[in-house]
């Protein structure tokens, strides 16, 4: 009890800090990259819900940042709404919509979840680029008319931070909660979880829809810091971006997702211009942390840093195309 | 006109087939997702056109391409997949991340512009066929086509070893129970599907052209193939193979925008109504060796 009083003072201070440092004198070039890498983190967050919280993998989450990008982008073109109005109503938005694409895939899991995941994200990516009319295509959307406050560096970035500390705090609370906890336990044993009255398909299908509006918030930001919409921001390679983070930084652990989103993008910004195979060190570091650190780094922490402690598997990504293929000793 | 199409499309078909059988085959037998073959697909490519670039033959060129691309799957499965088969979410990631390797690699060897691929002789002239050129590479490619499904035929229906790997693809703890060592056989076809995989890259340069980005390229058209076929069905590969490659040149011939969206959308409905796809097993009766 006495470390948890010291605990909530710190955290709030860091979170204060983490949010205003700009103001305490950074260089506009220097807030500018970080407000990049943390939207990137809130996206790795949202990812983290998919991997870490429903254990399913999926290549498709691009979909939903792409669903944000493009949302706010058309919102505030028809609209000429405030662009932070635009863009909690195309996150509420996003819910239901996420809620029902969710429902029909769960009716796939492991590998076929993957695969349907992949084919729907690649089906909008093909609209998008094919409907030039409304999206200009492969052209994307250029000069959309943003709040003017958003033009500040400092805020531009406060915004995203303070959306990050937000929700890395309360999924740590929920993770500890009821909720989170019917959440891990329907990831970890279906067939029992079901027998306590908490269906499968509902809780995942509730993670994955408010991961989704997560990510569709990272999109809409991504457009207030880019000021445009290109079809490739939700291709299948943002897709990888965003498990490649996650995975690197632990599905397990909450800030690992992150720290690795931020600290990855960061990397990636600075380094291209000294490395120009940044990705395929990236694909090394990934796939040994694949092998030899399931949890990522974030399992350093919460596991202690001994090698046999890592050896938990939470992912499904099996061979079996339904869910009641999947549970060996349970039937 | 007609007719060239149907016959463009046939020979699509082909090189899908040969695309998408390894991995059909792959997750029949291991269960896994195998991102990876994108990546052998991609040295496959530019082992070819290494080779061809070099005073080989066709022949040559493709052979190299395949023992190569082999040769690399053989190493990735021994080293990295095998020690996390009982982790099937792992292998998934992993292959993904082999994948990423492999074409950043290339990347960084031969650079991202797209490299001409040196075509001689027979293989770059053109037939008359309902009054315009047909190229008669594609004939080529649909030969092959057939000729990959025969030999394949042959070592899965005509042999031992083929009977093994079917057993193996029906029902791992089946097979097991039959004394049937199933993990060198789970080696042997990951390395065959690497084989398939660096045939296809050197069917593929010649109308498709030798740059990085083929292995992505192709590889939304390799699950859609393997999906609608059944995963782990080889005969179900080549109805899809057949089904898509007439699908994108029929579709794509009137509407050249929508030939990938309307496959990928067949892809969607057959995942959601049948995802055992046309021609595979129904659930029930796979084998559920799964985490």
């Amino acid at each position: 009890m006495r470390r948890r009083g010291v605990l909530v003072p710190v955290l709030l201070l860091l979170s204060l800090l983490f949010v205003f440092w700009p103001w305490l004198g950074g260089s506009p070039y220097l807030v500018n990259l970080v407000t990049g890498g943390v939207i990137w983190g809130i996206f790795a967050v949202s990812y983290d819900l998919v991997l870490g919280w429903t254990g399913e993998i999926s290549f498709g989450h691009a979909l939903w940042f792409g669903v944000g990008i493009y949302g706010v982008a058309l919102l505030v073109q028809g609209t000429h709404w405030d662009t932070m109005l635009a863009l909690m109503v195309v996150a509420l938005a996003t819910i239901p919509l996420a809620f029902v694409v969710h429902l029909v895939s769960l009716r796939l899991r492991g590998a076929y979840f993957a695969m349907i995941t992949f084919a729907v994200a690649e089906f909008a990516y093909l609209l998008v680029q094919n409907a030039t009319s409304l999206t200009g295509g492969t052209n994307g959307l250029t000069g959309i008319l943003l709040s003017p406050y958003l033009l500040s560096p400092n805020i531009l970035y406060a915004l995203p931070a303070a959306l990050l500390v937000i929700v890395v705090l309360s999924l740590r609370a929920v993770s500890r909660r009821r909720a989170g906890r019917i959440v891990h336990a329907v990831r970890d044993n279906p067939t029992r979880a079901a027998l306590f009255g908490h269906s499968e398909v509902l809780v995942k299908a509730i993670t994955l829809s408010a991961s989704s509006a997560l990510a569709a918030l990272a999109g809409g930001l991504y457009l207030a810091y880019q000021g445009m919409a290109f079809p490739d921001a939700m291709g299948s390679q943002t897709s990888f971006t965003v498990l490649l983070m996650v995975v690197i930084g632990g599905a397990d652990s909450i800030w690992g997702p992150a720290v690795a989103g931020i600290g990855l993008y960061l990397l990636e910004n600075s380094l291209t211009a000294t490395t120009a195979h940044w990705s395929l060190w990236l694909g090394v570091v990934y796939v040994l942390v694949v092998r030899f650190l399931p949890l990522g780094l974030g399992g350093l922490h919460t596991r202690g840093l001994w090698p046999w402690r890592q050896r938990v598997a939470i992912l499904q990504g099996g061979p079996a195309p339904a869910a009641d293929q999947n549970k060996g000793g349970q039937a | 006109m007609i007719e060239n199409v149907v016959l463009a499309g046939i020979s699509l078909a082909a090189f899908y087939f040969v695309l998408s059988a390894g991995l059909s085959l792959v997750f029949g037998i291991m269960g896994v997702l195998n991102f990876a073959s994108a990546g052998y697909f991609l040295l496959g490519l530019y082992a070819s056109w290494y080779l061809l670039g070099h005073h080989s033959g066709f022949l040559l060129a493709a052979v190299g391409a395949g023992v190569l691309a082999g040769v690399v799957a053989l190493i990735v499965e021994y080293v990295l997949l095998r020690p996390l088969y009982r982790n099937p979410g792992g292998q998934l990631l992993t292959t993904l991340g082999v994948m990423l390797i492999l074409s950043e690699a290339v990347n960084w060897v031969f650079g991202p512009q797209i490299q001409q691929e040196p075509m001689r002789g027979i293989l770059a002239a053109t037939v008359p066929i309902g009054g315009l050129p047909f190229p008669v590479y594609r004939i080529v490619l649909i030969g092959s086509g057939l000729l990959i499904y025969g030999l394949l035929l042959i070592l899965l229906r005509g042999t031992s070893l083929g009977l093994r790997v079917r057993a193996g693809v029906e029902s791992q703890t089946l097979a097991e129970l039959s004394g049937i060592r199933v993990m060198p056989l789970r080696s042997l076809v990951y390395a065959l599907g690497g084989v398939l995989a660096g045939l296809a890259g050197a069917l593929y340069g010649p109308f498709g052209g030798v740059y990085p980005g083929a292995g992505a390229d192709t590889l939304l058209l390799t699950f859609i193939v393997v999906v609608i076929g059944g995963l782990g069905s080889v005969g179900g590969t080549l109805v899809a193979s057949l089904v898509i490659g007439l699908a994108e040149a029929l579709v794509g011939f009137y509407a050249p925008n929508l030939a990938l969206t309307v496959n990928v959308l067949a892809m969607i409905v057959v995942l959601v109504l049948r995802p055992q796809g046309l021609l595979g097993q129904a659930p029930g009766r796979r084998d559920t060796h799964a985490a």
